[in-house]
């Protein structure tokens, strides 16, 4: 009786071990903390790669996101000539802030001596941030008026996914006849959904610049 | 807390046991003995570590070997069966079938889903493990005793066979700007290595039949995980597609044997 009883309780006991480590689905949620982040500027910068001294650089600014003021667009316009290439450049910068290079933890985002269009060199250059997240990042152009049919971009940089997607911050451009019109970037974030198209995810920013060819 | 109530399940049939022991018994067995135990472990090295070493814009750094060796374990349980047959009174053969959980630490889990969510810099992630680290382990080997008394006596054991061994599974869902963007999910994997084990026992003889013994272990196996990921579109962040550390643990536990030899 003794032993029957003895085999009985090891047989529980292992009954209940086995139990016992058994587990549960474990889940956890992590939002974002609290941040303040903006891009208030963006900028395109284009140069004939048949004449460099042929550049246009074009502004849009929003220096008060969120709130009701309609955007700086007094310097978001693009000239290029006709029948000509130019390499291009987005520029995307947060100049609700400044930062001493080295000082904060974001200088090493900053370029020195960043001087387009004689900015100040404190500015916070956020280009260096999305090209570092360049793999979920994914600028987009879409022509509209005169320019739909004589204006073409082409993007001319990828990311490290594989395989290999475009991302957008250096392009080229390509005109054809003189027209007018409108070119809309857009920069989406998209984080897992990146697949080279413009649908999946959310937009960063949503600029428009007037363009002419000339 | 689970572990507790464990030792005292066990204490407690260990105790009604000698209990039922109607009359004063001398041992007298040669040390052979079968039974089961179970008790603490603990995960060490890599294995345990909860890394999280951060780029610039506070992502994970996809090339840190710390954040790729980390494995985020946290304390388990190991319990199982075991035996030896004693050849002479200080020699014996015999081994360990045993089965070993470990979770994700909660420091861990929380890591995990606070690097994917700041390396795919999005409002927020939601990261679900399911499952554990689990080891099936068979290990033969030799027993060393030496008897004290008739009731009280030390075990040295050495032992090396054969580990499988299966990650959990971890799913991280994306959201960001009101979107869902998907989840991705590095699967659960199996993997089978060598296995060692070394420990020592402390026994105390219940009665003539049953003892009762208290043991600290220590397990070393390096089994070569290939992960899947599944839907992970972007190359971002912590990405692990091999792991290949040593998965080692200290594990204490309490066991119930039913011994053999001269009643």
């Amino acid at each position: 009786m003794l032993k029957l009883t003895g085999f009985a309780s090891i047989a529980a006991t292992a009954v209940v071990l086995f139990i016992a480590s058994c587990k549960k689905t474990e889940q956890v949620v992590t939002p974002a903390p609290p941040g303040n982040e903006f891009l208030t500027t963006v900028i395109f910068r284009c140069i004939n790669t048949a004449a460099p001294f042929d550049t246009t650089t074009s502004i849009w600014r929003d220096l008060n996101p969120g709130s009701t003021a309609l955007p700086d667009t007094s310097k978001a316009v693009l000239s290029f000539k006709k029948n000509s290439t130019y390499t291009c450049y987005v520029y995307i910068l947060d100049e609700s802030k400044t930062t001493n290079f080295g000082t904060t933890n974001l200088g090493a985002l900053v370029q020195p001596n960043f001087n387009i269009n004689n900015l100040p060199a404190t500015t916070v250059n956020v280009t260096t941030e999305i090209r570092q997240r360049q793999n979920y990042h994914l600028v987009c152009f879409n022509m509209t008026g005169g320019i739909s049919t004589q204006l073409s971009v082409v993007r001319t940089d990828y990311d490290t996914n594989t395989p290999s997607l475009q991302v957008g911050l250096d392009d080229d451009v390509y005109t054809l006849s003189p027209s007018t019109g409108r070119m809309e970037m857009t920069l989406h974030h998209q984080p897992n959904v990146k697949n080279g198209t413009c649908g999946p995810g959310t937009d960063d920013f949503d600029v428009f610049y007037t363009v002419s060819i000339n | 807390m689970k572990n507790i109530t464990l030792f005292s399940l066990l204490l407690a049939t260990a105790l009604s046991i000698q209990a039922q022991t109607t009359e004063t018994q001398s041992s007298g067995n040669n040390g052979s003995f079968i039974g089961v135990f179970g008790g603490f472990s603990m995960p060490m090295g890599n294995w345990k570590k909860n890394v999280y070493n951060k780029d610039d814009i506070g992502g994970w750094i996809p090339t840190d070997a710390g954040n790729l060796s980390a494995g985020f374990a946290g304390n388990g349980s190991t319990f199982g069966y075991e035996g030896a047959w004693f050849i002479s009174k200080y020699i014996g053969i015999g081994g360990v079938i045993s089965y070993s959980s470990f979770s994700i630490s909660t420091a861990g889990l929380d890591t995990l889903s606070a690097g994917y969510r700041a390396s795919f810099d999005v409002d927020k992630t939601t990261t679900t493990i399911s499952g554990n680290y689990t080891m099936w382990s068979v290990l033969p080997g030799i027993y060393l005793r030496y008897p004290f008394t008739d009731k009280f006596s030390a075990q040295v054991k050495l032992l090396g066979g054969f580990t499988s061994v299966t990650t959990p599974n971890i799913s991280v869902d994306v959201f960001d700007g009101g979107v869902d963007d998907g989840s991705f999910i590095q699967l659960a994997c199996v993997a089978n290595s060598f296995a060692f084990m070394g420990g020592l026992n402390l026994s105390y003889n219940l009665s003539s039949c049953f003892a009762l013994n208290l043991q600290g272990n220590y397990f070393y196996s390096q089994p070569d995980f290939f992960l899947a990921n599944l839907n992970r579109n972007a190359n971002v962040g912590r990405l692990i597609t091999e792991y290949n550390q040593p998965l080692t643990f200290m594990n204490f536990s309490l066991g119930l044997a039913y011994t053999f030899g001269k009643k």
